[in-house]
């Protein structure tokens, strides 16, 4: 016999059928406050609506613009230094978007005032840094997703001593860092070593140094030239440049920010550089290189052709033309079709797709690709390249929001 | 473009494609109905899923999976999956106890998995016990039969033929969890080594369902318990791709801002892109909260579905890390799958402590590689540590103190473990991410970032709402699925929720009309 009896377990349960009756009697019924949802949303917006707010040139193929929240938008989202904010652009028919850093720090975006900076080099023949440069004055409007990204100091992974590599305009977290570090925090140390073509390729000098003059036991700064100009050092950022400027390798978390063939380059110099474990080297992804049949994995029989891509949104189907050596997504935007995208660099996920068939290149130096995804053919088509005719199941996504 | 990307009627919208949402649209399309999924992420899944960082695959949300076996074979959730949809999924099974501590006790021990061998265990440590406790668990079997028998049965159950063939249930099912153990004359000891389980349910027992909690407890002791392989984003990412298979259709990116109800009963809904789709029947994978509050036009919606609402008590969400550390399981000594820590036996004060925002002093860890060898790179391991809250102690916390916030939470937890398990985790975190409410609000959407909908008080269990579902449908042809479908929490449950809700529209549908 069980020791719960059926007889006095109905009655219970009559009286807790009578308890849900009284409670929904006595409900109100108003609608209730989701102060998580509206924290998250104020965290994560679905997009960023700003302004340029005022434009600096750096050099001559540098400017930095300053973007505040547009009128009748919220506050700028919290964002850790290192992050990036994916812009959004329409050129032509292209609806198209590149991920920038903010330059500037995070205590700068609080507050009505707050803005965001980011740093864009002039890229001769880039479609957006020229867009950019041609029409972004005061006052124009700029939509944008984010704040984004994992290239970040974490107190939990981390160690306090930081060494940040930055290869020309690969400066920009460093910089957001740096001032952060200063003016909010200040149990982080960090040594900036920065690689440069010449003089001219510097950024934000006078700035860093001013605060490395104020903060002397928090900051370090030694910039290596590949044409140093007289009395600076000539050099790489190579093993022996490293080894040479920091006493030794333990305890250190590098952050490394530049173009892919500095990552490639540097990738085997820090083999040489001794003991270091994978935790204490933290890459940025950087989009997509500037010629891809120059990667070393890139198949010896690739040729460079025009192939057909047939993209595939729901019940809609189109036909495209592509190239072998640009990606599926530069293809997608091409042809006027939507794809969200993000980090452009085969990490975020963002622009998942479906391949049905054709053969591709990857690049998988950052392949996001869960492990599933990659056993039933989806690829993130902003780092494949498409070798053969293709199709591809994209999934819909949703237009820039005018302005 | 976006003209003729949709058809203009679908037999059904399901709206959100976590484990509810997925199975009722699978439901559906595999006997032959149209369904459409909308999920306004780019990936399927919800909670199920995964995320990279670095070079390692972490699992969000499921540590085991229960119900795909049963106490006599294999369970309702391989029925569904293999016989019925036929999906290629591998999962390992459990054959390791679970490492259990307890630290006002200095009890450091690991938990047999079968249930004979957990009542030796219990009665080597509670001379004594072993009787109340055998008797106990039976009790909770029952539970779990009376489930499953109402899952066969596709939810249609008749009162009298349930009282007849699982009278356990009925007569529980008014009952709270103490009411029962104390019928039962457990010693409190005894009780203690029962209670881990707790990290997963989170609510005192005196007000926690009995059959819900029994149902858990029988899952755990009794039947075998396995782990997803490729993380449960795989069960996610082939149950979307058997949808698409079964002639169903499902569009990410795609979030539904309105239902449209006309006379009480839903005829469509308008995605973000305000593309109108026709309907007469969702499923909704959405929470009702987010449903009621945000997506039904306020004339269209009686009083009596918002004070069904406010009448429950919103459940829980979870502080979770997943930490991915440069050595191997066995260089660390993580020789277990799950790990469970706890400070003391008082689950009241455990509870309270919920509702701040303070270490928790109890939480569950989960360590894949022992089981699944290739669960992260050679030379590495993954280490999940997860611990209830009460997403209400987070509301205070501003979106500029939020991250620190919970580093601070979330390191507590990594000394903790560390500690009871002599292991200096922190020299090893190569890659590391802690979710909040916040993160579960941001991806799922879920109102408040819960991830349990609603605390499973006595009144708000599995057979009065049975009893009351079609009284309390608020709008004909709305019905929901997942952690708010019509059993318990959870992913086992959330998996069957979909089945169950789809079953009589197919019902309908076999007979000749749609």
């Amino acid at each position: 016999m069980s020791k719960i009896k059926l007889i006095p377990g109905l009655f219970a349960l009559m009286r807790m059928a009578g308890t849900r009756k009284k409670r929904i009697k006595e409900a109100d019924f108003k609608i209730r406050n989701d102060i998580i949802g509206q924290i998250a949303k104020q965290m994560h917006p679905e997009s960023l609506s700003l302004v340029v707010h005022s434009v600096r040139a750096e050099n001559e193929s540098v400017r930095t613009y300053r973007l505040i929240s547009a009128p009748d938008s919220t506050s700028l989202p919290v964002f850790q230094a290192g992050q990036y904010i994916s812009i959004k652009l329409k050129i032509g028919k292209s609806q198209t978007s590149r991920a920038y850093t903010i330059s500037s720090a995070p205590y700068e975006a609080e507050g009505e005032n707050g803005y965001y900076e980011i740093t864009v080099r002039k890229k001769p023949g880039g479609l957006v840094s020229e867009y950019i440069f041609d029409n972004w004055a005061e006052g124009v409007g700029v939509n944008a997703t984010g704040p984004h990204g994992d290239f970040f100091y974490s107190p939990l992974r981390d160690y306090k001593d930081i060494v940040a590599i930055a290869g020309g305009a690969g400066i920009t977290p460093f910089r957001s860092m740096i001032k952060q570090f200063a003016e909010k925090e200040h149990e982080m140390n960090l040594t900036l070593l920065y690689g440069c073509k010449n003089e001219n390729d510097v950024l934000f000098e006078r700035e860093i140094d001013e605060i490395i003059k104020t903060h002397p036991s928090l900051f370090r700064r030694v910039n290596v030239y590949e044409n140093a100009p007289e009395g600076r050092p000539q050099g790489y950022l190579n093993a022996e440049f490293i080894n040479s400027n920091l006493e030794d390798m333990q305890n250190k978390t590098f952050f490394i920010c530049g173009p892919s063939v500095m990552y490639e380059f540097l990738r085997k110099e820090f083999l040489k550089v001794g003991n270091l474990r994978r935790k204490q080297l933290r890459y940025e992804v950087g989009g997509a290189p500037d010629n891809v049949t120059k990667r070393k994995d890139w198949p010896a029989n690739a040729e460079c052709k025009t192939v057909q891509i047939t993209v595939y949104i729901q019940n809609i189907s189109y036909d495209i033309p592509a190239s072998t050596i640009e990606t599926i997504l530069t293809a997608i935007e091409r042809a006027g079709l939507l794809l969200d995208s993000q980090c452009r660099s085969g990490e975020c996920g963002i622009c998942r797709s479906k391949l049905n068939e054709g053969d591709v290149y990857i690049i998988t130096d950052n392949d996001g690709r869960r492990a599933a995804d990659k056993e039933l053919g989806y690829i993130h088509p902003c780092s494949t390249y498409p070798l053969s005719d293709c199709r591809v199941t994209i999934p819909p996504s949703n237009p820039i929001k005018g302005r | 473009m976006d003209k003729g990307m949709f058809n203009e009627h679908y037999d059904a919208v399901v709206i959100g494609s976590g484990m509810g949402g997925l199975s009722a649209g699978c439901n559906l399309a595999r006997n032959g109905l149209k369904p459409l999924v909308l999920e306004k992420h780019n990936l399927p899944g919800g909670v199920t899923t995964s995320f990279v960082r670095g070079r390692f695959e972490f699992e969000i949300s499921v540590q085991c999976i229960t119900e795909y076996g049963n106490i006599e074979g294999m369970g309702p959730i391989y029925k569904f999956f293999h016989d019925e949809l036929n999906l290629d999924l591998e999962f390992p099974k459990m054959n390791e106890g679970r490492f259990f501590s307890m630290k006002d006790k200095d009890l450091k021990t690991v938990l047999p998995l079968k249930k004979d061998e957990l009542i030796a265990f219990i009665n080597h440590r509670v001379p004594g016990s072993a009787e109340a406790v055998r008797e106990y668990l039976d009790f909770c079997d029952e539970m779990l039969r009376a489930i499953n028998f109402i899952n066969d049965n596709d939810a249609q159950i008749k009162p009298m033929e349930l009282i007849k063939k699982h009278k356990g249930i009925v007569a529980a099912s008014g009952l709270t969890v103490k009411e029962v153990t104390d019928k039962f004359k457990i010693p409190k000891e005894a009780l203690d080594l029962l209670d881990i389980y707790w990290t997963f349910t989170g609510l005192p027992m005196d007000m926690m369902s009995f059959p819900v909690y029994g149902t858990v407890l029988s899952c755990m002791s009794s039947t075998p318990v396995y782990a997803p392989h490729k993380t449960t984003f795989e069960v996610s990412a082939k149950m979307a791709e058997k949808l698409t298979q079964l002639g169903g259709e499902i569009a990410y990116n795609t979030r539904v801002d309105k239902i449209l109800v006309e006379n009480g009963a839903v005829c469509g809904v308008v995605t973000n892109r305000g593309e109108v789709i026709k309907t007469k029947h969702i499923y909704s994978n959405a929470l009702p909260h987010n449903v009621f509050c945000n997506m039904i036009d306020k004339n269209d919606l009686p009083v009596k579905a918002l004070k069904q609402l406010n009448m429950r008590v919103p459940g829980t969400s979870f502080l979770s890390l997943y930490i991915g550390l440069d050595k191997s399981h066995e260089e660390l000594g993580l020789n277990h799958y799950m790990y469970y820590f706890a400070k003391d036996g008082d689950i009241n004060r455990a509870y309270r402590d919920m509702e701040y925002l303070k270490p928790s002093e109890y939480f569950a860890g989960m360590c894949p590689n022992p089981l699944i060898a290739d669960a992260s790179p050679k030379g590495t391991s993954i280490l999940h540590l997860e611990t209830i809250t009460k997403s209400s102690a987070w509301a205070s916390v501003t979106a500029k103190e939020y991250y620190k916030t919970k580093c601070e939470l979330g390191g507590a937890l990594i000394d903790e473990a560390s500690e009871v398990l002599d292991i200096p985790l922190r020299e090893h975190i190569e890659e590391i991410e802690v979710c909040a409410p916040h993160t579960f609000a941001r991806y799922i959407g879920s109102f408040m970032g819960n991830v349990y909908a609603y605390d499973h008080r006595v009144f708000d269990s599995v057979v009065i709402k049975a009893m009351t579902q079609e009284k309390e449908r608020p709008i004909h042809g709305l019905s929901f699925v997942g952690n708010a479908g019509l059993l318990i929490a959870g992913f086992p449950s959330s998996i069957l929720s979909g089945k169950l809700a789809t079953v009589e529209q197919v019902e309908e549908y076999k007979k000749g009309g749609r």
